[in-house]
């Protein structure tokens, strides 16, 4: 056996499927599917709606992703974890949406986004500036060419390991540390020299407080 | 070197640079300060992905309208439509592939027989037929019109009344014909063999 781990999300990513719920799915169990989907739909949804930003399209992707998954439930391994597959469906549907939606807007839905990160225990200014910081940066992900999203979606929301996400993605690690790596460079150059990572301001990284 | 060190960071290997780059680090502000920017610049990044998603969550009706969708869709419509999750890749995945009009009629044909033979229809089918009329047999209702299906798919040809939605049925074609058994009906375990 294999060993797992959870992602950010609380859900097993490794790679071995041990409850047996893909089996009673592939039997026609109802309640298996219904299982399989309340194990699955958190971070299916949470990968859609990160890239889309949209709540009422993550919701007919995370539909979509689910309806094929029966769909194919004969298919699905039964030795390994489903849910890499389901988020490969996932980042590929959103690639379709959001082309299309790119095609009918110029500018993206930031109207949508409310509760921006705010430290409630900062002053007001701070508070403001952290909002602000935080709004630049939603647009700029928003910007970022679909892989590239997907790439910083699945590896700093959901927490997967380099070789998880690329496996999801279908490219390898180096691929994958590439994309990252510009979305990244990209994000950075929309921040204000002086926001970037407040080091006029913070004494210098000393070697031993690397992770 | 500088990439390097930044890159080491970011994916959590810094035990995997050299001496020469950590001697490096340990004089060098730039890196040190470029190591600290991306640091920072990542945190706002996570915090920016998680105020997408904060507080938001699939509403309750999600469930009920995907098992609609799922179960609006006809057996033959489900087999046409579904794409599998891994493409073989190799000659011999393919090759396999190309055969599967033919082990599939014959996985169909086999379903007839043992449903037949089970039935005591033996009589009215032929060897080659793979759609079969009404049947009903065990608790199983055959539909009128079975499209040819994969082997694992066999089980949509027929619909299985609850509660014996477990029928265990299995088949394997090869060169020489196909078995097919259904060993976890209520009754006698049930085997056909297709040439």
């Amino acid at each position: 056996m294999t060993a797992s781990r959870a992602s950010n999300d609380g859900v097993s990513v490794g790679t071995t499927q041990t409850d047996g719920l893909v089996e009673r799915m592939q039997s026609g169990d109802m309640e298996a599917f219904e299982e399989f989907f309340n194990a699955y739909q958190r971070p299916v949804y949470a990968t859609a709606l990160a890239i889309t930003r949209d709540p009422f399209l993550a919701e007919e992707i995370l539909q979509d992703c689910f309806v094929t998954a029966y769909r194919v439930r004969e298919r699905l391994r039964r030795d390994v974890s489903p849910l890499p597959w389901l988020q490969r469906v996932t980042t590929n549907l959103c690639y379709t949406r959001i082309s299309r939606r790119r095609r009918r807007l110029t500018e993206p839905l930031t109207g949508l986004i409310v509760n921006l990160v705010a430290d409630l225990t900062a002053r007001p200014e701070q508070v403001a500036e952290s909002r602000e910081i935080i709004d630049v940066l939603q647009r700029g992900i928003d910007a970022l060419p679909p892989k590239q999203q997907t790439a910083i979606v699945l590896y700093y929301l959901h927490g997967y390991s380099l070789a998880e996400a690329a496996e999801i993605a279908q490219c390898n690690v180096g691929t994958m540390k590439s994309r990252i790596h510009y979305a990244l460079r990209a994000l950075r150059a929309r921040l204000p020299v002086e926001r970037r990572g407040l080091v006029p301001t913070s004494p210098r990284l000393a070697t031993d407080e690397l992770p | 070197m500088r990439r390097q060190l930044v890159d080491c960071v970011r994916f959590g290997d810094v035990a995997r640079c050299s001496a020469e780059q950590l001697d490096h680090l340990d004089g060098c502000h730039g890196c040190r300060d470029e190591i600290g920017v991306d640091q920072a610049v990542v945190r706002q990044v996570r915090r920016a992905l998680q105020a997408r998603v904060a507080g938001r969550s699939a509403s309750p009706e999600a469930f009920a309208q995907i098992r609609r969708r799922a179960l609006a869709e006809s057996p033959a419509a489900l087999v046409a439509n579904a794409a599998a999750p891994s493409r073989p890749t190799s000659r011999l995945g393919r090759l396999l592939q190309l055969r599967t009009p033919l082990r599939t009629l014959a996985a169909g044909s086999a379903l007839a027989l043992i449903a037949v033979v089970s039935s005591g229809q033996v009589a009215q089918f032929s060897a080659s037929q793979h759609a079969l009329p009404a049947v009903r047999w065990q608790g199983l209702v055959q539909t009128a019109s079975l499209p040819v299906l994969e082997p694992w798919n066999m089980h949509r040809a027929i619909g299985i009344a609850p509660p014996q939605r477990q029928s265990g049925l299995t088949a394997q074609a090869d060169a020489v014909g196909v078995v097919a058994s259904l060993p976890n009906l209520a009754g006698p375990s049930a085997a056909g063999f297709f040439k």
